[in-house]
């Protein structure tokens, strides 16, 4: 029996409701009138956008500015795993720069037991939502955070060498009259940066005040130590304002500094920006423009643009592939590019490695879309690829297949970890995560039976007759299908095919069909136009401007960790959309959050 | 500088600190307590352990036993059937059907006795996937209920009815599941204040076996430094917030919330730190190396049933020693890479290759049934045996004061929730009858019309409503309708509905209320059917 092993058909994309509701103002998310604004065909990158020319024209934005509409405020945020990672990181690397590594591998074993923050859906988006979004309250946080700040409080000051080292020599010499001062230093010193916050006087005593009786004792100076660790300054972005007699307060500058840093990379402000902050410069335009400036520039920024284009993009759903190394039909499906353990890893990282080399050097969003180049640092994609493997310093090669059409050929895409292609898996990742157009759930009983392989038809003969009749059809036909039948000339490797090899069980050879890659994706309502390459795909998405939007309301959603209401939300998304739509440098889109007034003021509600 | 000792020891953090402490002397037979002294201890001490396993899609003939078993009848608000539960063993093997088969030595006639199998039970709608429904949290396609319920396992943990006294319990409760997944469990926003509203997040869960023996049994906390008596450093954490929450610089009403929300979880971590393990109890050794290690291990199942018998092992210890007595498992085969099949899960591909299938095609099918099979024999049973042959001192087993759960995310037909199994082992303390196989379905409603149901399409009755179950646990239980009344109906949850016509091309084209009737509603706050003691 021919072997077909997969016809992916997610329940949830099994059928819709007929309805493509992206377009919060009824215009492009509805595969709308294409009337918007230009922009999106004058790419600077090397994507696409240039083959535009004479397609379809922008979508209209999705997005329209309030001047009256208020933001919500997302309340007392909690750190991330990660942000919270990053500060424990610190609050030691400040107290024993030489011994972080050795004190971060006593503290790992606890802190393993501090929960992974949840992606959570957006309403009515199952698939677009962020870890971040996972804002709860956990006990398994407490428990665990309780005990690593033990741990870490614990061997900070287990040497009197590691307290001289934390707390200077006042805390080794012979007297004792100095104690308490050097209590009260260390606490206003490293507390402040853990905290985040310029403590006051009484601050500073409320914390040496736990103490005791021997200020820089070790039991003293370690419950201190802990506390401040669990404290809430510590676990959550506190943020008081500096107006309490309005409703919007302008924050100070040291919660702007901490916003700054935790929002582009996961960590609490470094000594620089910290030194802005702490003397009040940081809100000064020049400065903060700088500051802004240095943070987008800097290589710490991937940590945050790595998860948010890892959860955008949903590259955690690439299952690995190597598990069907043994299976005779994988084995003979596989070939010479039998792949490895390391090859899920390889196919996500040439993704993020992408979208890095559009952010760092000035790329745009259309950069990223269109980008055709090979980031694969091993051979087995690189194989793939039909390229050289890059040493991850030089210049990348180019994709040896003019085939081979940016972002939705990487082989992140077009793997499945079997033997067998999902066009209907891609034709929605297609629609909801680059075009953020939700095609709703299917309903329950959505005929979600895998057609029988019989080594008579493709992968996508497959999925068209079992989708092409009754209520399916209203979405698969003309909605998800498509874009997916699209990169059917890419295998379930993404190694590029004109024939789709079936096997049987055995890896015998039993049928080898043509690939028809023609379609009607209709990025936009309307465009009727057949496309049958993934160049053609792109450059429509890139035309359309939707993808920029789309990249527009997910980085909100990154970097305001919560979802957006398009009403009260509508002027920081729309800023976002423009810029994208521009073709703006995307470190100037990622910006654009922190230059918006809302970034530097707290709505008290 | 002072002169102090460097390193000391705080004995009240050493006490709080409990488990790193207790962990690391050696446990000395002679400090074990007599079974009977142990079971003063725990005796009333129930215990609920929820197993769910993804997909359901067990066929009909895999999932029950031959209507023939059903050998007596009960007019309800219709007529119900159910008969005693019996294993047929041959050749070493014991078969209830085929999915409930287990070893001969393990599926004893003792044991069946104390189970239970409830057919029939459903949950009136459109339910396609779900990581919570088996419990409560009736999460259509995995999206927030427009109308969200805590999961019963959360309400027990808060409950006072149910934890009168904290005791020796270190947690609350426990849930098993990938990290980065829901666990299927939901309380609310503060911890056991239904007032607050059910979270939005799920319990976090874990799946390190060694986590889960530091969290039940003690910590990492290493000794502390200090011997004179401070203040422990968890009420110092305390008072930190404390100190925010009610001081005078501004925050918003929302960031006050979620204070007192950290502030009540703080609170218990300090009750958490006061808790000591009976060192009679006998804990098992930490695991090591830890069921992590066994990963990649999709498509090996007997790596799959090695990485739950550790736990399995933890908790059934733990259940015993009163360290906590709410467990519950979600399973996730795409999640935890894991089938307990050679076929492995690849990511969704056993979803839409294996579970899609399952009610079409033989092999897809067999495929369920040897995940289910395989599950149930040996990872619910060596949970439910272990428990078992712990001795209560007074005749009995911890099992007996227990109620071992196993549900799944649908019914026999993936996406659908009608006929939603449920497997129980324990009596929960006597609190309902065991020994039978209960059949709930009402063969005046054949659900029909719909052809995606493959070999299932005619073998699809409704059942009574699925709220009646957690009825029956809460109350078995010892809690309250009053911490959990609705006001729509007695039962348990939220009431949810299908459409008016969902039914018309069912034989009869009856109206969804016609099949799930306001009397049935109404019945929803009874102990089920058959279980009644």
């Amino acid at each position: 029996m021919a072997r077909r092993l997969v016809i992916a058909l997610p329940a949830l994309l099994a059928a819709c409701t007929g309805v493509i509701g992206g377009g919060d103002r009824g215009g492009a998310g509805s595969i709308g009138v294409a009337s918007g604004p230009t922009g999106a065909g004058s790419s600077s990158g090397s994507g696409a956008a240039g083959a535009a020319s004479g397609l379809v024209g922008p979508a209209a934005p999705l997005f329209a500015c309030d001047g009256t509409a208020q933001p919500a405020e997302l309340p007392l945020p909690r750190l991330s795993r990660v942000e919270l990672a990053n500060t424990l990181m610190l609050a030691i690397r400040l107290a024993a720069p030489n011994e972080v590594d050795a004190i971060w591998a006593q503290a790992a074993k606890p802190f393993a037991l501090y929960p992974v923050d949840v992606r959570t859906p957006a309403p009515g988006d199952l698939k677009g939502g962020y870890s971040r979004f996972d804002q709860s309250i956990q006990q398994g946080q407490i428990d665990a955070m309780y005990v690593t700040g033990t741990v870490i409080a614990q061997a900070l000051t287990a040497t009197p060498a590691r307290l001289a080292t934390m707390m200077g020599p006042c805390a080794t010499d012979a007297s004792t009259a100095n104690d308490r001062a050097c209590l009260e230093a260390f606490v206003g010193k490293w507390g402040s940066r853990i905290m985040r916050q310029r403590l006051s006087a009484d601050d500073v005593n409320y914390y040496a005040d736990i103490a005791g009786a021997a200020p820089v004792s070790a039991a003293g100076v370690s419950d201190v130590i802990a506390t401040v660790l669990n404290a809430p300054e510590t676990l959550y972005r506190v943020e008081h304002g500096t107006d309490d007699t309005k409703v919007v307060s302008p924050l100070s500058p040291h919660e702007v500094a901490a916003r700054l840093s935790y929002n582009l990379w996961q960590e609490p402000p470094d000594d620089e920006l910290w030194a802005a902050a702490d003397d009040g410069t940081l809100l000064v335009p020049a400065t903060y423009d700088r500051e802004l400036a240095r943070l987008v520039g800097s290589p710490l920024l991937r940590q945050s643009t790595d998860e948010w284009v890892s959860e955008w993009l949903r590259l955690g759903e690439l299952p690995p592939l190597d598990t069907l190394d043994a299976d005779p039909a994988f084995r003979a499906f596989a070939g010479g590019a039998l792949p490895p353990t390391t090859g899920r890893d390889s196919m996500i990282g040439d993704v993020l490695d992408s979208a890095w080399a559009a952010l760092s050097s000035g790329g745009s969003a259309s950069t990223f879309l269109g980008d055709r180049r090979s980031y694969a640092r091993d051979p087995f994609l690189a194989g793939i690829y039909g390229v050289a493997t890059w040493d991850g310093t030089a210049v990348p090669p180019m994709f040896a297949s003019p085939n081979r059409g940016g972002l939705l050929t990487r082989a992140a895409f077009l793997a499945t970890g079997t033997g067998g292609t999902r066009p209907i898996h891609k034709g929605y990742l297609v629609r909801n995560a680059l075009l953020c157009q939700q095609v709703g759930s299917p309903p329950a009983n959505a005929n979600t039976n895998t057609p029988v392989a019989s080594g008579q038809e493709t992968t996508r003969q497959a999925a068209t007759d079992r989708t092409s009749g009754g209520v399916c059809a209203t979405c698969h036909t003309t909605i998800i299908n498509p874009p997916g039948f699209v990169t059917e000339g890419f295998d379930a490797l993404g190694r590029e095919r004109t024939k789709e090899t079936l096997y049987d069980a055995q890896g015998n050879v039993v049928a080898a069909l043509a690939v028809d890659t023609s379609a009607v994706p209709a990025v936009q309502p309307g465009d009727a136009r057949v496309m049958s390459t993934p160049t053609e795909l792109t450059a429509a998405i890139d035309a359309s401007a939707l993808f920029h939007s789309c990249l527009a309301r997910h980085y909100f959603r990154f970097a305001e960790s919560r979802v957006e209401a398009t009403d009260s939300d509508g002027c920081l998304l729309s800023k976002l959309e423009t810029a994208a739509r521009k073709n703006a440098p995307l470190t100037q889109v990622l910006e654009v959050v922190a230059r918006d007034a809302t970034f530097k003021a707290k709505r008290f509600q | 500088m002072s002169r102090g000792p460097v390193v000391a020891l705080d004995r009240r953090l050493f006490l709080r600190g409990v488990g790193g402490a207790s962990l690391a002397l050696p446990l000395l037979p002679s400090l074990f307590r007599s079974k009977a002294a142990l079971a003063q201890a725990t005796q009333a001490q129930k215990c609920f352990v929820h197993f769910r396993t993804p997909h359901g899609a067990v066929s009909t003939a895999n999932m029950w036993p031959a209507d023939t078993a059903l050998t007596n009848k009960l007019t309800y608000t219709y007529e119900l059937r159910h008969g005693p539960l019996v294993a047929t063993a041959s050749g070493g093997t014991s078969v209830i059907s085929p999915v409930l088969t287990a070893s001969s030595s393990t599926l004893t006639p003792a044991l069946v006795a104390k189970m239970n199998i409830l057919r029939g039970l459903d949950i009136p709608i459109a339910m396609t996937h779900n990581f919570g429904a088996p419990l409560g949290y009736y999460d259509v396609n995995h999206q927030r209920p427009a109308d969200p319920r805590a999961t019963i396992d959360q309400v027990l943990a808060y409950s006072p009815a149910f934890y009168p006294s904290l005791g020796a319990v270190k947690r609350r409760s426990v849930a098993i599941s990938a990290p980065g997944a829901s666990s299927g469990s939901y309380g609310y926003n503060t911890a056991g204040v239904r007032a607050s509203g059910v979270s939005t997040s799920a319990i976090s869960g874990m799946e390190s076996a060694q986590g889960l023996f530091d969290s039940l049994f003690g910590t990492t906390m290493p000794a502390s430094s200090a011997q004179s008596a401070r203040t422990p450093v968890v009420d110092r954490v305390l008072d930190s917030y404390k100190r925010l929450r009610n001081g005078t610089r501004r925050l918003s009403t929302e960031d006050q919330l979620r204070l007192d929300q950290h502030i009540a979880a703080v609170a218990e971590l300090q009750r958490e730190l006061g808790t000591t393990v009976a060192a009679q109890c006998q804990i098992p050794a930490r695991p090591s190396p830890d069921n992590l290690s066994l990963r990649p291990m999709d498509g090996v199942p007997d790596k799959n049933v090695q990485f739950f018998s550790m736990m399995n092992k933890i908790l059934a210890a733990a259940v015993n020693c009163g360290a906590t007595r709410v467990v519950t498992f979600s399973m996730d085969e795409n999640n935890q890479a894991l089938t307990f099949t050679t076929r492995p899960a690849q990511g969704e591909d056993w979803h839409n290759n294996v579970a899609h299938t399952a009610s079409k095609t033989a092999a897809g099918q067999d495929l369920i049934r040897q995940f289910n099979q395989v599950f149930f024999s040996q990872v619910y049973l060596d949970l439910v045996t272990r428990l078992d042959a712990l001795g209560d001192g007074m005749g009995g087993t911890a099992l007996d004061h227990s109620l071992v759960a196993w549900g799944q995310e649908c019914g026999q037909v993936t996406h659908w929730a009608f006929s939603m199994p449920v497997v129980t082992a324990g009596s929960a303390g006597g609190a309902i009858k065991t020994g039978s196989y209960c059949d709930y379905r009402n063969l005046a409603y054949r659900w029909g019309g719909d052809s995606t149901t493959g070999s299932e399409s005619d073998l699809i009755w409704t059942g009574l409503i699925y709220n009646q179950w957690l009825t029956t646990v809460m109350l078995a239980m010892g809690v309250p309708q009053a911490e959990w009344a609705e006001t729509t109906h007695p039962g348990y949850g939220a009431r949810v509905s299908l459409p008016s016509d969902f039914f018309a091309y069912s034989p009869g084209t009856p109206k969804t209320s016609d099949v799930y009737t306001e009397a049935m509603w109404q019945k929803t706050g009874e102990i089920l059917p058959f279980l009644a003691p």
